[in-house]
C-alpha cells in the first residue's frame, strides 16, 4: 500500500504528459463555429454588381450552397480561388460574401481571377450585417448552408484540394441527399 | 547638425504611436464606460489567441468593441452581452469559461490536485514521524544501538584498510 503511494507522482506526471503531448499536435486556431446546427442569420445586403438589388436570407434558400467570405485584401483568398472555381464547375452553388473590401477592388479581383460565384453579396466595411453575426473573424471563411438555411459545416482558413475532395464535396453531397 | 538629426530620429521613432487608432466612444452613462473596460477585458479576441478585444487592434476585435458599445448603450446586461458574443464566436471568446458538465474537469482538476498533493504530503510526513522503532527505545538502548552500528562499521572497514597497506 505504501509502495503504491510512492507511484502517485509518476502517475500524475504521465497523465499531464499525455495531455500536453496531445496539445502539441492540436491547432489552436481550428475550432468549431458556434453557428453549426443553427439557422443562418437574417440579413439584407446589396449585390456587388448592383447596389440597388438587395438580397435577403430567403432569396438564397431552397438548395444547398456554400457561402465563401473573401476580400481582395486577403492573400489566402487568392490561394483558394482555384478550388472555388473547381467546385463551381462541379455544380456547387457558391455565394460570395465580399468582406471589408471596396467595390472597385473587388471587381478587379473577379475580372482578374474569374468569377465562380453565383452571386456576390457586398458588405461595406463597418456594416456588421451578416459576417459578424456568422462569427466571421477573418477571411477566407466558408460555410455550408442546407436547404432549410441551417449552417452545417464551417471552415476558417484556406480551402485546399484535399479539403475539397475529402471533406467539402462529401459534405455538400450528404446534405443534398438529405431531403 | 547633430541636434537636427537627433530631432529627425526622435520624430521617426515616435511616428508610429501617432498613427495608432484612437477610438472615441460617447457613453450616455458613466457606468457604461467602466463596464466597457471590464467586459472588453474579459472577451478574448477571436483572431489573436492571447489578447482581449480591449488590447487587440485586429479588425475583428474592433468590430466586437463596436458591438459591445452598441449593446451597452441599448441597456443590455453583462450576461446578455457575453451570450451575444458566445452565440457568434463560441465559448472561445470567454476568458472565464462557463461552468458546465463538459468543463468541470477544467474547473475542478487543479484544486483537486492541490488537495491530493497536500494529503500526500501529510501522510508521508506522519508515517515518517511514526517510525515505531525509534519511538520505543530509551536513551540507553539507543546508545547501545549506536555503539553496535559503529563497531560493525569499524570491523567491516578493517580488512579493506589492511589490504590497502599490503599493496602499498
Amino acid at each position: 500500500m505504501k509502495r503504491f503511494l510512492l507511484f502517485i507522482p509518476l502517475i500524475i506526471f504521465v497523465l499531464v504528459g499525455v495531455f500536453l503531448y496531445k496539445g502539441l499536435s492540436m491547432d489552436p486556431s481550428a475550432r468549431e463555429s458556434a453557428l453549426i446546427g443553427k439557422p443562418m442569420p437574417e440579413f439584407a445586403l446589396p449585390r456587388l454588381d448592383d447596389p440597388n438589388r438587395i438580397i435577403t436570407r430567403e432569396d438564397l434558400l431552397g438548395e444547398v450552397f456554400l457561402l465563401n467570405v473573401w476580400g481582395s485584401w486577403c492573400p489566402s483568398c487568392y490561394d483558394e480561388h482555384e478550388e472555388i472555381v473547381r467546385m463551381a464547375q462541379a455544380g456547387v452553388p457558391i455565394i460570395g460574401l465580399n468582406y471589408k473590401d471596396e467595390r472597385t477592388k473587388a471587381f478587379r479581383y473577379l475580372t482578374q481571377l474569374g468569377n465562380p460565384y453565383a452571386l456576390v453579396l457586398f458588405e461595406e466595411d463597418g456594416l456588421r450585417e451578416l459576417a459578424f453575426n456568422l462569427g466571421v473573424y477573418g477571411a477566407p471563411e466558408t460555410f455550408l448552408i442546407d436547404r432549410e438555411g441551417i449552417v452545417r459545416y464551417h471552415l476558417a482558413g484556406v480551402i485546399t484540394p484535399q479539403l475539397v475532395d475529402q471533406v467539402i464535396m462529401p459534405e455538400v453531397q450528404k446534405w443534398q441527399r438529405n431531403r | 547638425m547633430a541636434k537636427k538629426s537627433l530631432m529627425v530620429l526622435l520624430l521617426v521613432l515616435f511616428a508610429s504611436t501617432s498613427y495608432a487608432a484612437i477610438e472615441i466612444y460617447d457613453f450616455t452613462d458613466d457606468s457604461y464606460r467602466t463596464r466597457y473596460k471590464d467586459v472588453g477585458g474579459k472577451l478574448r479576441c477571436p483572431k489573436c489567441e492571447n489578447q482581449s478585444i480591449a488590447d487587440s487592434n485586429s479588425p475583428s476585435a474592433y468590430d466586437m468593441r463596436q458591438e459591445l458599445y452598441r449593446l451597452l448603450e441599448e441597456g443590455k446586461t453583462d450576461a446578455q452581452i457575453y451570450e451575444f458574443m458566445v452565440n457568434r464566436f463560441g465559448d472561445y471568446v470567454l476568458y472565464e469559461p462557463p461552468m458546465r458538465k463538459d468543463t468541470w474537469l477544467l474547473w475542478y482538476l487543479p484544486p483537486a490536485l492541490v488537495v491530493l498533493g497536500l494529503l500526500l504530503a501529510f501522510f508521508l510526513v506522519r508515517s515518517r514521524q511514526a517510525s515505531p522503532a525509534a519511538e520505543k527505545m530509551s536513551v540507553s538502548e539507543r546508545q547501545l544501538k549506536i555503539q553496535q552500528i559503529l563497531d560493525l562499521e569499524i570491523n567491516s572497514a578493517r580488512p579493506s584498510s589492511s589490504s590497502n597497506t599490503k599493496e602499498s
